[in-house]
């Protein structure tokens, strides 16, 4: 499903964010991405979804050489890959149901199709009761949820979440953890990038750790440390 | 890209209404600028309309007296015929004076029934040897006080005035309108600059769930399209009333009066309405398409 050869990012001034990284995800794994701030995790999961362009190196998705994509198609990519981040960026002007509808609407689904999509994902998170509700009247758990709802509306055949549960206490970050355990065992690929070792620890699945841009460890079914 | 039309309409009217001021200044800016790009189409095909009639050599017009008869016209024929000071004449006779008279007052239905072709002087259209000021005003005034003679119109006069009036129009007004037009752009440009960095993180999010760069750029782009179109819609209410304007000037019962004088036709209105359109389209489009290549970058 995500493929990556010889990849590396090198940023201005010769800030080496991502060295010579290879490595080969499958259909519905569940990998956590691990390392200290700066190892350049973030910087992996912005080139899947082509926020940002390898400086060298081949990224595949889902079989497609997605450098070699022209600009135009980068959208169709994008619909098949959902994005969670650690500030949510979810829209305040906009509900809940907004929010998620949003998702739907500006890639041109009919709106019998958001009719029916976003209450089905809002039951899957768990917060029918709340679509009425402005973001900001929101726990931080719940904001979260939101957004993996509005991440995953559109079913993507990939999950990317960038420190999803950086902002939330443990307790809330073992529900969110729930929800994208959920949505990995529906089929979906799901990459988190976290240091959240409690969370690596309990669910003991595959850890690429990475150090300073390197990939020193792929483990399945492996630990934080 | 299936874009939603009550999207589309839902965000356009958003973004107009959300930055109002700015809207307005830009509606405004560009309303100016092409009520005088309007106008200097309306003074120029005016001048036109008046000085064509001395093309081809043509310094003076002797106009006859309406009521005069066939012996009485080939009498000042022969006069001027037989004058060395005079090249080549050619006669304007009544059909031809009414056919010109009906294609600059086209569409003014109070001056066409106001003036019927037997009430238009006919007329000759002279082209002297020597063509200096002094020879040509010498011969005009000759003819001028000849019988069955109604009135002699020099081309020194009336050319000058009007070459005059159309190189402060090329020149003046056109630049001014140059300058207005790069301030209206700019405006629209900002305009849409402004709305898109109050939505930028909407624009985050769209781009990151696979938005197409078409399906956010085009209420932006309808956005400074709606700001052109109605300045332009004001501009050419100013071309309309302009052009009133200097009708109410022009004298309508008199014939020869209002063949002589500074005349505007309904085809030069349509022509400057035309232009102004054309002129705000092209101004917004560029402007919107300029605006909305930044920001799209994610």
């Amino acid at each position: 499903m995500i493929k990556l050869e010889n990849v590396s990012k090198v940023f201005k001034g010769d800030v080496v964010a991502l060295r010579e990284a290879n490595c080969d995800i499958n259909k519905g794994e569940f990998v956590f991405l691990v390392g200290p701030s700066g190892s350049g995790k973030s910087t992996m999961i912005r080139l899947l979804n082509k926020q940002d362009e390898p400086s060298t190196g081949a990224i595949y998705v889902a079989g497609k050489h997605i450098g070699e994509l022209s600009s135009w198609k980068v959208p169709y990519l994008r619909r098949n890959i959902g994005c969670v981040f650690q500030d949510y960026k979810l829209l305040s002007n906009k509900t809940v149901y907004e929010n998620v509808a949003f998702a739907l609407e500006v890639i041109g689904r009919p709106r019998h199709v958001v009719k029916t999509q976003v209450p089905a994902i809002l039951e899957l998170v768990g917060l029918s009761k709340k679509h009425k509700n402005y973001p900001d009247e929101l726990s931080g758990g719940e904001q979260q949820r939101v957004s993996i709802a509005r991440a995953f509306v559109n079913r993507p055949l990939i999950l990317l979440a960038d420190e999803p549960t950086g902002n939330l206490d443990p307790a809330t970050s073992v529900g969110i953890m729930r929800l994208l355990d959920r949505i990995n065992r529906t089929g979906t690929t799901v990459v988190m990038a976290t240091h959240d070792r409690s969370i690596v620890d309990t669910m003991r699945r595959r850890v690429i750790e990475l150090d300073r841009g390197s990939i020193i460890r792929d483990q399945a079914r492996g630990v934080y440390e | 890209m299936a874009l939603n039309g009550n999207y589309v309409f839902r965000e356009t009217t958003a973004n107009l209404t959300r930055n109002i001021t700015l809207t307005v200044a830009s509606v405004l800016t560009v309303f100016v600028s092409l009520a005088i790009v309007g106008t200097t189409v309306l003074v120029r095909q005016g001048a036109q309309n008046m000085t064509r009639q001395f093309e081809g050599g043509v310094e003076f017009i002797v106009y006859l007296d309406p009521k005069i008869n066939d012996q009485q016209v080939a009498a000042v024929r022969k006069d001027l015929e037989d004058n060395p000071g005079i090249r080549k004449i050619s006669y304007v006779d009544q059909d031809d004076t009414y056919a010109l008279f009906q294609r600059l007052f086209k569409g003014q239905e109070s001056i066409l029934r106001n003036v019927r072709a037997s009430d238009l002087p006919t007329s000759f259209k002279v082209e002297p040897v020597d063509k200096s000021v002094i020879s040509v005003s010498q011969l005009a005034n000759l003819y001028s006080k000849q019988a069955n003679v109604y009135e002699v119109t020099a081309a020194t006069d009336v050319i000058r005035e009007m070459k005059g009036m159309t190189t402060f129009v090329n020149n003046g007004l056109t630049l001014f309108a140059v300058f207005l037009l790069v301030a209206s752009s700019l405006l629209i440009l900002n305009t849409i600059r402004t709305a898109m960095f109050a939505r930028r993180r909407e624009i985050e999010v769209m781009k990151l769930v696979g938005a197409t760069n078409w399906f956010i750029r085009v209420p932006f782009m309808l956005e400074g399209l709606v700001q052109g179109l109605l300045g332009g819609a004001l501009a050419v209410g100013f071309v309309f009333l302009a052009r009133r304007w200097i009708d109410q000037l022009l004298n309508r019962s008199d014939g020869l009066k209002l063949l002589q004088n500074f005349s505007i036709a309904s085809s030069d209105v349509t022509l400057a309405c035309l232009i102004v359109v054309a002129t705000a389209v092209a101004l917004s489009v560029v402007s919107s398409a300029l605006a909305t290549r930044r920001f799209l970058d994610v």
